[in-house]
């Protein structure tokens, strides 16, 4: 676990998750006739020809003057890699020139064989932005590139830290862009979370907050569950500088919220969202009229409605009192009860129908408990 | 595959010839892991340990070989802001020395870089005398960023929670803060805290295991949450730990294993991945019982391969990361045949016990 902090899990992960989805947009580029088949053919041939047309930077004459600089890994190499020939001769003329400091045309060019062998070196990027810097190249073009890079990996840190610097170095004028770069990756993935975090990035530093949350009303028209798409409307709500913040649009969201409930009240993230309206306020959720009354309405609907249930124990905790008509819901006789035993009654339930959860509810009743005694 | 089956001798030896097939050569797949060479040691040496077979392998060359990437420091004009940390391997062309060697250009440490190198040093059992302390930690404050987060090498790199946990872990191994500023580090580790309850990577962003393990691990090793000694329960004045158990818990999927992030298919790729991640939460927040293990040990037994190593989804070919993440699981289910995980630091509790023990790094 101990990685969770570590660069390498992490980029692995992500890896992961680009490898599956890799696998999915092939299968989804048969069959969607929007995709765009024939950039991606371009793309897969000119992938190949690097593979197959590749001539060692020995036989190169313009390379002729450099001495490669080999890998020292020592005497025991602890998980040597055993690399192609065609990534050790690369990487042995890119040591060569980052020793030399050589920032020309080469270097460049140097630079995007390294990266399409190896998008994760970070040194690579870095050089390759002192080359560009030193030879005034048109940044516009280097957004071109970064997208003909990221349609193999969508998911790699190095792609998207360097997408940022080069936004940055065009300044706002980017803005369209780059908005428009992460929508088409959340055609890939709309839970990518490397494209949502350039895409905050984009909002907070050159705006375009008009139509975020139109935008965030689109995704999840596609997906209700996408909580990525959640996550982004609270962003939206506390940060547009246009709507006032989380608390002056709540009983708007909170009607948000209780349409996407009623489409499935299993879905978990609008309930969290609703939750989140009050983050901070704890005060105000007991008090509000519209929080129990989406309760009630999913709990008449269906008494074992998990999260109706979870949303109704947080708010007696915090002093709620129901009303006849949510007690009647919960199928209990209106005089015999107490806050504290309609609160046991709602933990005991979800211990009987949350059983992955048994232990979790079992505690919360415990708490219940001594919290009553003491 | 039943529990016992999974966790009998067999097995665990078969993950042990697992770790060890891959400890001696990669395939050329992993290329694009090359600089994480020394994070993908780390993985193996630590699975070794946990599965109690590290004797299987040299620790001497090892350790010289962790050491060999070391950047020392430098008189290089351009080398004033250079980390020096560990490299993740020798690829920007430094010479392999058992002491570490300076800064080349474009030549630095890396922060995940040096927290894997000093995670081995510690299972390793390494005393730390070539560990040039001093100038790692004061170059490792430059890192640091106004908002409290830290680049990953002096290059500069994407800032996130990820490095913040290296930098605490970083601390804690060495004994010594004067790498960090702690007070912005725990701002910005709360500034990443999202409205459910759970943590982004950075502030605005979606709660996720894996962030929310950095960011609980940070707040734990920075002295922020509290462990009654009595009632084993934790507390924290910076955030409601029973809201952070209660995301922690509800990633737990019908499939046993948890996935990252609220809604994320159970089944999709890297559910396995968080299974360490969010119950390793639960524990540092004195929750770990709170864990429906039966379900997760099933799970678990689902991603086993049977030649040894872990897949990240039941039938796939197992992989470095995922073996590893396998056998953590393990570890805290309570296996006995298993070291038991520390999970503030991420390595065996044996390994972190040594650590106390240095007296002065």
């Amino acid at each position: 676990m101990p990685s969770s902090e570590s660069d390498a899990s992490m980029e692995q992960e992500e890896e992961e998750k680009g490898k599956h989805n890799e696998d999915e947009e092939d299968s989804d580029a048969h069959m969607d006739p929007k995709e765009e088949d024939d950039e991606e053919d371009d793309d897969e041939e000119e992938q190949e020809e690097l593979q197959i047309k590749w001539v060692p930077l020995s036989k190169r004459p313009e390379w002729a003057d450099i001495q490669p600089v080999s890998q020292d890994d020592g005497p025991y190499p602890v998980v040597p890699i055993l690399y192609t020939a065609q990534f050790r001769e690369t990487m042995d003329y890119f040591r060569a020139i980052l020793a030399l400091d050589e920032r020309s045309p080469r270097a460049l060019l140097l630079t995007e064989e390294a990266i399409r062998l190896n998008a994760g070196n970070y040194t690579v990027w870095h050089f390759r932005k002192l080359v560009l810097q030193a030879l005034s190249y048109d940044l516009w073009e280097e957004l071109k590139f970064i997208e003909r890079i990221a349609k193999a990996n969508y998911k790699n840190y190095q792609i998207w830290h360097h997408r940022r610097w080069t936004a940055e170095n065009i300044g706002p004028a980017a803005m369209t862009t780059e908005l428009q770069f992460t929508e088409e990756a959340f055609l890939k993935d709309a839970k990518n979370y490397h494209a949502w975090s350039h895409r905050q990035w984009v909002l907070r530093t050159y705006g375009g907050w008009e139509e975020e949350l139109a935008f965030c009303d689109k995704l999840l028209h596609q997906d209700i569950y996408n909580n990525s798409a959640w996550n982004q409307r609270y962003f939206v709500i506390k940060n547009s500088p246009f709507l006032g913040g989380v608390g002056a649009m709540r009983e708007h969201e909170l009607n948000y919220c209780r349409d996407a409930i009623a489409v499935d009240s299993a879905n978990e993230s609008p309930w969290r969202y609703l939750k989140g309206l009050y983050k901070g306020d704890d005060e105000a959720l007991p008090r509000s009229t519209t929080v129990p009354a989406i309760v009630l309405i999913e709990l008449q609907k269906n008494k074992d409605c998990i999260y109706a249930l979870d949303l109704l124990l947080e708010l007696l905790c915090l002093g709620y009192e129901p009303s006849q008509e949510l007690i009647g819901a919960l199928g209990l006789q209106l005089d015999s009860c107490s806050a504290f035993q309609i609160a046991t009654f709602v933990c005991t339930h979800l211990k009987e129908i949350d059983t992955m959860r048994m232990l979790y509810w079992d505690w919360r009743l415990n708490a219940l408990s001594n919290a009553s005694t003491s | 595959m039943d529990g016992n089956e999974l966790f009998g001798q067999a097995d665990l030896e078969a993950h042990t010839q697992f770790a060890l097939f891959l400890f001696h050569g990669l395939p050329s797949s992993a290329q694009c892991e090359e600089t994480n060479r020394i994070t993908l040691a780390y993985f193996l040496i630590s699975s070794l340990d946990l599965l109690r077979t590290l004797p299987f392998i040299d620790k001497t060359q090892i350790i010289d070989w962790v050491y060999a990437h070391q950047v020392l420091p430098s008189s290089r004009s351009d080398a004033s802001d250079c980390f020096n940390g560990f490299r993740g391997s020798l690829f920007s062309g430094a010479i392999f020395s058992p002491l570490g060697a300076s800064a080349l250009r474009y030549d630095g440490g890396h922060l995940a870089s040096t927290y894997s190198a000093l995670a081995i040093l510690s299972i390793l059992g390494d005393n730390f005398s070539r560990v040039q302390k001093h100038s790692l930690l004061m170059s490792m404050r430059k890192l640091q960023q106004h908002d409290g987060s830290f680049t990953s090498t002096h290059m500069g790199s994407e800032t996130d929670l990820r490095y913040i946990y290296c930098a605490v872990a970083i601390s804690v191994i060495l004994k010594d803060w004067n790498g960090i500023d702690k007070g912005n580090a725990i701002r910005y580790v709360m500034s990443c805290q999202s409205y459910d309850n759970g943590f982004g990577l950075s502030p605005g962003l979606e709660s996720h295991g894996g962030a929310t393990y950095c960011a609980i691990a940070s707040l734990f090793m920075l002295g922020c949450i509290y462990m009654d000694p009595l009632s084993k329960e934790a507390s924290s004045t910076l955030f409601d730990v029973k809201g952070v158990i209660k995301w922690c818990v509800q990633r737990q999927t019908k499939s046993g294993g948890y996935q990252g992030r609220s809604n994320k298919d159970p089944d999709a790729c890297y559910a396995f991945w968080q299974v360490t991640r969010v119950a390793g939460s639960l524990h540092l927040l004195g929750a770990g019982h709170l864990c429906n293990v039966n379900a997760l040990e099933n799970f678990l037994g689902k991603c086993a391969d049977k030649h040894g190593g872990f897949s990240k989804w039941p039938g796939e070919t197992p992989d470095i990361l995922h073996a590893y993440y396998g056998i953590c699981g393990l570890s805290l289910l309570g296996k006995p045949q298993l070291k038991c995980l520390c999970c503030k630091l991420g390595i065996s509790t044996e390994a972190a016990e040594k650590l106390e023990l240095l007296s002065q790094v």
